[in-house]
């Protein structure tokens, strides 16, 4: 047999010579020319919302001529973006990536249901968090003052005498009179232990609230010079109950509710990723710093 | 009869501008009738009493995100600002913890009017702004996440803002965030607990810094019904009264102005001349006094009270002084410019004008402020957050740029900023109206930094026996005027007397003395001044020169501490002045000062642990300010 004939009938060359054929009849016959195209479908829907927004912002609906141009330029933004995807464009552009972790947080926001606490959530988040929601002891007093600059006597005697002579007095003086002149108030009405420290100093209102109760005491130390004070009514620092802080504590419950959902929606994501971080040496020194 | 048309034109705008500086108060003094009640003895001694009996501590100039400058580098909101004002612990834009030791009574947050709202919205994406090219370019630098490339991208933005035309321009978004700002404010605002007073900051001829801050005595309402006026719309503070002045008269509402930082604008501020460069016209003069009650005299881009070489006899003149340029350092300053930018000669020149034009345009009263743009009003010495968050506490920031000039010589360091200032209001209530009006009568006074209380009361008739009573604002009101008052037409044979008392911030330094600063208008038509030490703490006494001797220093800068074993808690005294001449115009102003307290580089030395170069000032004497009180003789 010659070598045509024993390559003939081979069963892989009649297949590459049916292909051929197959081929060839397809490009003669087939439809000429025309590329495959992406198809672009404007809905009914799609029309009606630009529309709308037009009528948003002009207070009417468009004309028809209007409606042609929106639909235009949705056509036309519609043909970059696809365009800007194939070319990867979306890939490294910081804004992009910004918009995209943004609306990733959106969908990682907390229901409606989960931020509802319930009484013994509300109770129990109170008990552990009490010092954010305690009520400051509060005073009432009247001070006098003894100057240390002033002549006579050290101020630390002249306290005691005056301390003495106001105790053994069997009726109530006005003491607004004595001790040295000063322009710090003789009385203060029921007012936070902080504010007390913002006009008399930290220490003098700490001390506040050790000195005995309707009675002069002292001398306290001020940055002003020496005090003998008279608290006529005393507070003790508090935990109101719930019901008087509810609004409080359930802005405060849901705001940490909101923070823990959103970390932990997070790290659930995280766990799904290996990350690698390659620091260079000035990377490094920079971190140290 | 031309004369006494004149005479009777002049008589009449000088009765007018003491009729409208006391018309205000008129209902706070008390009245004639008045006073005869108040010397019945009454049980309580509160009863009967209502002038102001406690000064609210505020800063009405504060830079949040919002402004285009402070936002290119700080991510803190409006509301975080009025939160840590308040008292609240916030954090910063580079995650530090931060509080004010003590809460402020009132708070103006005063963004820039330029492309107001445009940094949230820039950085947040809007499409908008990021549509326009100049939009995209900043966005991409600021969030390189270079820090050099980001400071340069802030000082371009910052010198875009004196440009003529805005390089984004969208009234829409100014409109919005303007809404949403005074909503806000609307929101924090507690009448009572805390103030949130509505402003902005005309921020005109950048460079040669002649802003001002305005203020709105109203609320949302009043101040949704216009936009913030920017530089865009005039260069021109004329332009600016005439814009609050249509304002006012179509709205009924009430604005102020207050201009900062004479000492940055190149001998600009406090002229004798119309914006043009004409002589200053009795129009505009009046104008600008009606606009322009208050200056803020002291703050972060130092002080302007005095200057050595305008007050070579005052030892204390020279305090955190910024005197090599204008602001961005584009122009050298040359010593004939310094008349033009200080209050104390401003003040004097203000009793020179009044007498050629009728109208004094400089009879304004001081507050110290912040122009802080971290968002956060921080300026005690010891919790100082920088002028800006390129600036925030840090190991170096002491020596990194702050405001960079063409010229290096010209360029600001981090050392050179001052801790200060705040703002001490003597309102009747801790509400909008109450402070705008005390604002509008001057009753305030400026500090570098600390809540030292100061009361200053002028009339004819203090003696020492006002200073030994508990409360001398008693006397004070119904014997004369407070601080920012008025008083004419000498008695015979008397000189002005004054009553001043000052109780230190029990946080800060002792005082070492407190002064009367007095300028007049001598006979030969020329402006004196004189600096009276009037009441000190310790047994000094002056010296042979007139001078009294320094109070000392305790200051150990290596631990930043001090001891409070000199000077003096609190001091009071009544003052006559012995050189008064009843024919001159003059104004007296006190001045407090404190014994010497570590300054904020000593602070952050310790902090840090970093050892600063020679130059950088450990130490400061902090001091008060008071509006002045002014003479008239008769007319």
């Amino acid at each position: 047999m010659t070598f045509i004939a024993r390559l003939i009938r081979e069963p892989l060359v009649q297949f590459l010579f049916a292909g051929i054929v197959i081929f060839a009849i397809y490009d003669l016959v087939g439809n000429q020319s025309e590329p495959l195209r992406d198809r672009i479908v404007v809905t009914e829907g799609r029309v009606q919302q630009l529309a709308l927004v037009f009528a948003k912002t002009w207070q009417r609906p468009p004309s028809p001529q209007e409606l042609r141009g929106l639909i235009d330029a949705y056509v036309k933004e519609e043909i970059y973006y696809r365009e800007a995807i194939k070319l990867g464009l979306d890939r490294d552009d910081t804004l992009i990536r910004r918009r995209m972790q943004q609306k990733m947080e959106f969908l990682s926001e907390p229901s409606d249901d989960k931020l509802t606490a319930s009484e013994a959530a509300l109770e129990a988040f109170c008990d552990a968090n009490q010092a954010d929601f305690l009520i400051e002891p509060k005073v009432e007093f009247q001070q006098i003052l003894i100057d240390p600059d002033e002549d006579g006597e050290p101020a630390e005697v002249r306290a005691e005498q005056l301390l003495r002579q106001l105790r053994d007095s069997s009726t109530d003086p006005d003491a607004s009179d004595l001790g040295d002149a000063t322009l710090l108030p003789y009385a203060t009405r029921l007012s936070s232990v902080t504010s007390i420290g913002n006009a008399f100093g930290e220490d003098f209102a700490k001390k506040l609230l050790t000195v005995p109760v309707d009675e002069w005491a002292g001398p306290i130390k001020s940055p002003f010079g020496l005090h003998l004070v008279r608290i006529t009514e005393r507070r003790d620092e508090r935990l109101p109950p719930l019901a008087e802080i509810r609004k409080a504590v359930e802005q405060k419950w849901r705001g940490e509710e909101r923070d823990q959902f959103r970390q932990d929606e997070y790290d659930r994501l995280r766990a799904n990723y290996e990350v690698e971080v390659l620091l260079n040496d000035m990377a490094a020194g920079r971190s140290a710093e | 009869m031309k004369l006494r048309s004149f005479a009777m034109f002049c008589s009449l705008a000088l009765l007018s501008s003491c009729a409208l500086a006391t018309m205000t108060s008129a209902d706070q003094l008390p009245t004639k009738e008045g006073v005869a009640e108040l010397a019945t003895p009454q049980f309580s001694p509160y009863a009967g009493r209502n002038f102001p009996t406690q000064v609210f501590w505020g800063d009405t100039h504060l830079h949040t995100a919002v402004s285009v400058d402070a936002g290119t580098m700080n991510r803190i909101g409006q509301e975080d600002a009025f939160r840590f004002a308040r008292g609240e612990e916030v954090t910063t834009t580079h995650g530090l913890r931060a509080k004010l030791s003590r809460p402020l009574d009132f708070l103006v947050i005063a963004d820039h009017a330029e492309m107001y709202g445009l940094m949230p919205q820039l950085l947040g994406g809007d499409q908008e702004i990021l549509s326009t090219e100049i939009g995209k370019k900043w966005y991409d630098a600021l969030t390189a996440g270079d820090d050099q490339k980001t400071f340069d991208t802030a000082m371009e933005i910052v010198r875009s803002l004196s440009g003529d035309e805005p390089p984004i321009k969208s009234d829409k978004a100014v409109r919005d965030a303007w809404q949403a700002y005074t909503a806000l404010a609307d929101k924090y605002n507690d009448p009572g607990r805390f103030t949130a007073l509505i402003g902005y900051e005309w921020t005109a001829n950048g460079g040669n810094n002649m802003h001002r801050n305005v203020i709105f005595r109203g609320d949302s309402h009043v101040a949704n019904r216009t936009v913030p006026f920017s530089q865009f719309d005039s260069k021109n503070a004329e332009d600016l009264w005439k814009h609050l002045a249509a304002f006012e008269k179509e709205t009924g509402a009430d604005v102020l102005a207050i201009p900062h930082n004479g000492n940055l604008s190149n001998g600009r501020m406090f002229t004798v001349e119309t914006f043009a460069g004409k002589p200053l016209t009795k129009e505009l003069a009046a104008m600008r006094a009606q606009y322009e009650p208050l200056i803020e005299a002291t703050q972060i881009k130092g002080d302007g009270e005095s200057h050595p070489m305008l007050s070579p006899n005052d030892e204390f003149a020279d305090y955190e002084t910024w005197d090599k340029s204008n602001l961005n350092g584009t122009e050298a300053k040359t010593p004939d410019m310094l008349q033009w930018e200080y209050a104390r000669e401003a003040l004097k020149t203000g009793l020179r004008l009044e007498k050629e034009l009728g109208v004094n345009p400089y009879k304004f009263g001081m507050i110290g402020s912040t122009d802080s743009h971290t968002s956060f009003a921080a300026v005690e010495e010891e919790n100082f957050f920088g002028k800006h968050s390129g600036v925030e506490p840090g190991p170096h920031r002491w020596e990194h740029v702050v405001i960079e000039a063409p010229d290096p010589k010209f360029t600001i360091r981090g050392w050179q900023q001052a801790a200060g200032g705040y703002a001490g209001v003597w309102a009747t209530e801790n509400t909008r109206e109450a402070l705008f009006d005390a604002m509008r009568r001057k009753e305030t006074y400026a500090t570098t930094g600390p809540r030292m209380l100061v009361r200053f009361f002028g009339g004819w008739d203090f003696n020492e026996a006002d200073t030994q009573t508990r409360l001398p604002a008693n006397a004070g009101y119904a014997k004369g005027v407070p601080m920012g008052g008025d008083l004419a037409s000498a008695p015979e044979g008397k000189s002005p007397s004054f009553l001043v008392a000052a109780l230190k911030d029990p946080y800060s330094g002792n005082l070492d003395r407190v002064q009367i600063v007095k300028g007049w208008l001598d006979k030969d038509g020329k402006t004196q001044e004189k600096v009276y030490d009037v009441v000190w703490g310790g047994a000094r006494k002056p010296g042979a020169d007139g001078k009294l001797p320094p109070v000392g220093n305790t200051v150990n800068v290596e631990s930043a501490t001090w001891s409070n074993t000199i000077g003096a808690p609190e001091l009071i005294a009544a003052w006559t002045d012995p050189d008064f001449e009843p024919d001159q115009s003059a104004f007296y102003y006190a001045r407090v000062i404190e014994i010497p307290t570590p300054r904020w580089t000593a602070y952050e030395a310790k902090r840090f642990d970093v050892e600063m170069s020679a130059e950088v000032p450990m130490t400061t004497q902090e001091r008060a300010y008071t509006s002045p009180i002014w003479y008239t003789p008769k007319g």
